[in-house]
């Protein structure tokens, strides 16, 4: 397949969840961590299709697509959390964010 | 319930009555106090009268209940009516009446005019209780109450240092005795189980108490009565106590409380007779008693000086007399015992006129020539003076009320009880005629000193005035009785044997022949104490003659002289022999106390203290230690823990994603093929 295979795929999705997960660690920004997680699920999307291509069965595909779907609905919820956040503190950076300090 | 019963506790409750409402009263007291008490003894006396009326009826009358059960053993109080309670009742509350209607004037203006009347009226109640009493125990009772009584009168004044400590004397001199007493009354109860008079003479004459048993317990009530009826060497309190208002001696010192103690060993008379030794004490310590005081009333200058060692005198006549244990000697006894207090009341209520109408001047030295002045009173002292001599026309039945108790006394001691100590008695009657002779002599000098000779005072004689009617009548009826309380009753009231019957059983019963060799020495002995008695003490103070013979008389006996002035130095050995000792032991005993029972109760407490202390400090540190130890670390490792919590979602991200990876290395490096 034109000098592609497998692992490319996978380095790719590690490098995508590595950015993600640094995302989700540094960014102060609430939007930006939303960001990072989403990063995170298609991270693990291209490996579902990668493995779905390499063993011919669409299981893994499915799978994709049911997390591309539960990303979605994940990004609703989660924007509609950090918009009652933002309502409560004023601001959408995850340092101030304390309540739950001990 | 049986009429004399009834008036029997009328009797004795309507002073009680008087005494509580006079309490109630309050701040209105000091109006009516007078009118409440004469009000109550005016209704005792009348029931009191109307029981002697009707004595034929009403002697021998009895009741008892059931007061309390102890361990078992039930104890019955109770009321009995025999000659002997008639006798004195009748006594109790005419001087008790007389001395109230006597006190309205008295002591009227006093500060302290309500107590005076309550307590007057109290100690009437207890007197009265006393002789009612069908048993030790009330009798007792009484007796402590009456302890009680005559310390708050004599004590009136208690503003006065003298009227304080003559009180509180008289309450522990007579305490002395009655530790006697009590020990009688125990000794008593543990061999015949009861106290009342009748179980008590039963079980006696049965035989149950030991003789010398008997001897003991007749002794024990003894000295209760040498405390109570001021005996040698018990007598020191009486004198003292004239430091009360002039009524109380009246009715405390000569008519009442001093006859509780010769009524006890007269109503006791079945027992003690048992026990020859004993009544040949009670006898010899009488007579001593009556020979010495009579010395001392020599030489007092305070008229009522002299009138409480008279008094303290008669009472030895009557316990010499109840010592010899014979018919007559008893009944006579018991006779003086009531003459007495009739011309003994009339004497200080007399003398209370006198110190009235001086205004409080007592010392007869400072008065003279006050017939005149006071009429009335000079009438009836004189009646009572010749009462106490024994006036009367020897070997006939015509005299004074003292002339027929005294010739029965020396008659009774030359008679004897036929045993074994009829010298002793013989001797003891020679002993009493010479003080009936001191009696009759100083008896008249207080007489002779006070309303005859030369008025010695010129500004008190001016300024004497004859007391109000209420005292005066006092004095009348008493002064009368005096002359006439010698007639008729004693056989009746206090029957001895004979055609009578006897009040007490056991006794050595004369009959009428054989005392009439003795009747005529009496008689013979009697007749010379008044009549030289009264005629010496005339030529000494109303003839110039006598006067020069009494000061070279005087001089040359002037150790004996100084000696009975100074009481013959009694109070002085009290102090050192009984008082001081007493004093000194008790510092002993509070040191011991103090010092060495507190010492030991005090270490034990302490050093429970320091146990106490040593076993906290043990809690504090150790075991607290350990638990807070415990806490400590609780609270330190959850500070730790909560350090992680630093509410940064970024923090706890890193941490799981951290710790996802950490697992993913391990799980990595195990399954390493």
């Amino acid at each position: 397949m034109n000098g592609l295979s497998l692992n490319h795929f996978l380095i790719l999705g590690a490098l995508l969840f590595s950015v993600g997960v640094l995302c989700v660690t540094l960014r102060r920004n609430a939007i930006g961590v939303l960001i990072g997680i989403e990063m995170m699920l298609n991270a693990a999307n291209v490996n579902l299709v990668a493995f779905s291509r390499w063993h011919g069965h669409v299981d893994g595909a499915v799978y994709a697509i049911f997390v591309i779907m539960l990303a979605a609905a994940e990004a609703a919820v989660a924007l509609a959390i950090v918009l009652n956040v933002f309502h409560h503190s004023a601001s959408v950076s995850t340092d101030d964010y304390t309540e739950m300090k001990g | 319930m049986q009429t004399g019963i009834v008036l029997a506790l009328v009797i004795c409750a309507m002073p009680l009555l008087a005494s509580l409402v006079i309490s109630a009263l309050g701040k209105n007291a000091g109006k009516w106090c007078d009118k409440v008490g004469i009000g109550a003894m005016f209704v005792s006396l009348a029931a009191s009268v109307w029981l002697t009326l009707g004595h034929h009826e009403f002697i021998g009358q009895k009741w008892d209940f059931e007061w309390i059960t102890v361990a078992g053993h039930p104890w019955r109080i109770g009321i009995l009516l025999d000659g002997m309670t008639f006798a004195l009742l009748i006594v109790v509350t005419l001087v008790s009446f007389l001395v109230h209607l006597f006190s309205r004037q008295y002591m009227h203006g006093d500060e302290r005019f309500a107590d005076f009347f309550r307590w007057i009226g109290f100690f009437t109640f207890s007197m009265l209780v006393l002789v009612i009493s069908d048993n030790l125990l009330t009798l007792f009772v009484a007796w402590e109450l009456m302890g009680l009584s005559s310390y708050k009168l004599i004590g009136h004044y208690f503003k006065k240092e003298s009227a304080y400590l003559a009180c509180k004397k008289a309450f522990m001199t007579t305490r002395v005795g009655d530790v006697g007493f009590f020990l009688a009354l125990l000794a008593l109860y543990l061999h015949t189980g009861s106290l009342q008079y009748s179980e008590i003479f039963e079980k006696a004459h049965a035989g149950v108490i030991p003789a010398v048993t008997i001897t003991w317990i007749s002794l024990g009530l003894f000295m209760g009565s040498m405390g109570k009826s001021a005996q040698f060497p018990l007598h020191i309190w009486l004198p003292d106590a004239m430091e009360g208002p002039t009524p109380v001696s009246a009715l405390i010192h000569a008519a009442t409380m001093v006859a509780a103690g010769v009524y006890l060993i007269g109503r006791m008379m079945s027992l003690i007779c048992l026990s020859p030794v004993a009544l040949v004490v009670i006898a010899c310590i009488g007579a001593f008693t009556a020979i010495f005081a009579a010395a001392i009333a020599f030489t007092a200058t305070d008229i009522k000086k002299v009138l409480a060692y008279s008094t303290i005198s008669q009472l030895g006549f009557m316990f010499t007399a109840l010592g010899v244990g014979s018919n007559i000697a008893w009944q006579a006894g018991m006779f003086h015992l009531v003459t007495h207090a009739f011309f003994k009341a009339c004497l200080f209520l007399g003398s209370g006129s006198v110190i009235h109408a001086c205004h409080h001047e007592q010392d007869m030295t400072r008065m003279g020539g006050l017939r005149k002045k006071l009429p009335l009173t000079h009438l009836t002292y004189l009646l009572a003076c010749l009462s106490i001599a024994g006036f009367g026309i020897p070997m006939l039945p015509i005299g004074f009320a003292g002339f027929f108790s005294k010739d029965q006394i020396l008659m009774g001691l030359w008679q004897g009880n036929g045993g074994a100590n009829d010298d002793v008695y013989k001797t003891l009657c020679i002993v009493l005629t010479l003080t009936a002779t001191m009696t009759s002599f100083y008896m008249f000098r207080s007489y002779w000193l006070t309303f005859w000779t030369k008025p010695r005072d010129q500004k008190i004689h001016d300024h004497a005035h004859e007391s109000p009617w209420e005292m005066t009548t006092a004095l009348l009826v008493l002064g009368g009785l005096a002359v006439v309380a010698g007639y008729g009753w004693a056989n009746i009231f206090l029957p001895a044997g004979g055609e009578h019957g006897s009040l007490i059983e056991g006794l050595k019963e004369w009959e009428h022949e054989d005392v009439h060799h003795a009747h005529i020495m009496a008689s013979i002995f009697a007749g010379f104490a008044c009549f030289a008695g009264i005629g010496l003490s005339a030529w000494c103070y109303l003839t110039a003659s006598g006067e020069r013979a009494r000061k070279a008389a005087r001089a040359a006996i002037s150790p004996i002289y100084n000696a009975a002035k100074r009481k013959f130095f009694m109070d002085e050995l009290a102090e050192t022999l009984v008082i001081r000792p007493t004093v000194v032991l008790g510092a002993l005993l509070a040191w011991t106390d103090r010092d060495v029972v507190d010492g030991v109760v005090d270490s034990v407490g302490s050093s429970a203290v320091a146990t106490g202390e040593l076993s906290a400090k043990a809690d504090d540190s150790v075991v607290d230690g350990a638990v807070h130890a415990a806490a400590d670390v609780a609270w330190g490792g959850g500070w730790l823990f909560s350090r992680a919590q630093t509410g940064r979602l970024r923090n706890y991200f890193f941490g799981a994603v951290g710790t996802v990876a950490l697992f993913a290395v391990i799980v990595l490096y195990l399954t390493r093929s």
